[in-house]
């Protein structure tokens, strides 16, 4: 599905057909649920944020602009919703440290038998959710520089400086565990 | 940094990327076949990014797509050809607007509450549970805690509970015979779930699983923490059908 296929089915919505919308839901499912998943590396939430993305999508749709990209628009809602997710665990768990400590190992890769793909999922628990979301985006969504900044309201430069500080902290962390 | 440190750093980055031009990959080649610093940044970056490249996707759980849908109001069969239009639109929306706002507040009341709170539903849950004598059920001590698995025979289906006390992530490992077993709901996809086999783990804030299969027959679990096992059981292997 092209960007021009989004923003057909989404006019086909606007105009009184919300069926339209199950297609947007088969295309973006797999890859707004991995990006959750990798943001707060837990499945349960990550099936919430999803849900939750692909609602506050269909009942905003009036609020979509179409001179944007749609998939950037969803990708954001998932990465805000994500990132209130992780406030609000964050809040509950550790009311005065300003940083974003790994939650250790979560439940989605609990039985990973690799040690460096646990290796691996445990360093990107480890960045800073700003950080965190470039890889996500990058690794998981395939997005571009371009795509990136959209998503994230960021320029592109800022998008590409904090993509080399987050691998440099991922190739440090391997490093540390040997996996490098 | 200086200048060309920066300009460096961008093309190797963008070469990984791919968001380079023809000139800048050109100029990159010649950076590389000169600086065996650039070398070195060039192959650890590409080394961290392969593996990252490596990483599977995640396959969405089974029921998420019909949940999506359902609160959305477009389950099969549910919308379409039926009152297109305004009216029709203005009832989606509302719906969605309803099914919206209970799962924000659910994600909320279980990111924040508290474990008062998680006690309180477990024991709603266990109430609930026992409401049936298990076939069969085991206790294994784990550190600060216990977990204890409780096997129940409902006609020809079969539900394992499990639910620990401790404080530490329990991992579950259960294995069956998928000829006479077939799971569902969760137990079908659960964390390193496949055929004959489904993973779970409880956690302080999430303390209990319960799992459902179709058919009947024992089921083996093995018990880990910490990457380490723990225990292995055999429910149901004497139970009677």
């Amino acid at each position: 599905m092209s960007k021009d296929d989004d923003a057909a089915r989404v006019q086909e919505c606007l105009r009184g057909n919300p069926q339209a919308f199950a297609t947007i839901v088969e295309r973006y499912e797999k890859p707004l649920y991995n990006v959750a998943l990798r943001m707060l590396r837990h499945p349960e939430d990550a099936r919430d944020v999803t849900q939750t993305a692909f609602l506050k999508a269909f009942q905003g749709l009036e609020k979509y602009d179409p001179q944007f990209k749609f998939y950037s628009w969803l990708y954001r809602i998932a990465i805000n919703e994500s990132l209130d997710a992780l406030r609000l665990r964050r809040r509950e768990t550790d009311p005065v440290d300003d940083q974003y400590p790994s939650d250790g190992p979560g439940p989605e890769d609990s039985f990973a038998t690799d040690v460096a793909e646990r290796g691996l999922l445990d360093a990107i628990d480890g960045l800073k959710p700003d950080y965190r979301a470039v890889i996500v985006l990058k690794y998981f969504a395939d997005r571009s520089y371009g795509d990136m900044a959209g998503i994230l309201g960021i320029e592109e430069k800022t998008v590409k400086s904090r993509l080399f500080t987050a691998r440099q902290m991922l190739k440090d962390r391997l490093a540390d565990m040997g996996s490098l | 940094m200086s200048t060309e440190e920066t300009r460096k750093l961008e093309l190797i980055q963008g070469d990984l990327d791919g968001e380079l031009s023809a000139a800048d990959r050109a100029e990159l080649a010649r950076l590389l076949l000169q600086d065996p610093e650039a070398r070195r940044v060039r192959d650890e970056l590409a080394r961290t990014d392969a593996m990252l490249r490596a990483l599977p996707p995640a396959e969405p759980p089974a029921g998420l797509r019909p949940s999506i849908l359902s609160a959305l109001g477009l389950a099969s069969g549910g919308a379409e050809g039926t009152g297109s239009g305004a009216a029709a639109w203005g009832r989606y929306r509302l719906a969605a607007a309803v099914l919206g706002g209970l799962v924000v507040v659910g994600l909320g009341y279980r990111l924040v509450s508290t474990q008062e709170d998680l006690d309180g539903l477990q024991g709603s849950i266990a109430a609930g549970a026992v409401a049936t004598a298990p076939a069969d059920e085991v206790v294994i001590a784990v550190g600060g805690g216990h977990v204890t698995a409780r096997l129940f025979r409902e006609g020809t289906r079969t539900r394992l509970t499990l639910e620990s006390s401790g404080l530490e992530p329990i991992e579950v490992i259960g294995q069956y015979d998928p000829t006479v077993l077939a799971p569902a709901g969760a137990a079908a996809a659960g964390p390193g779930s496949r055929a004959g086999q489904f993973g779970a783990v409880l956690q302080a804030a999430d303390p209990s699983e319960s799992l459902e299969f179709t058919g009947t027959g024992p089921i083996r679990l093995e018990i880990r923490a910490g990457g380490q096992r723990l225990d292995t059981v055999v429910l149901g292997a004497d139970a009677p059908d």
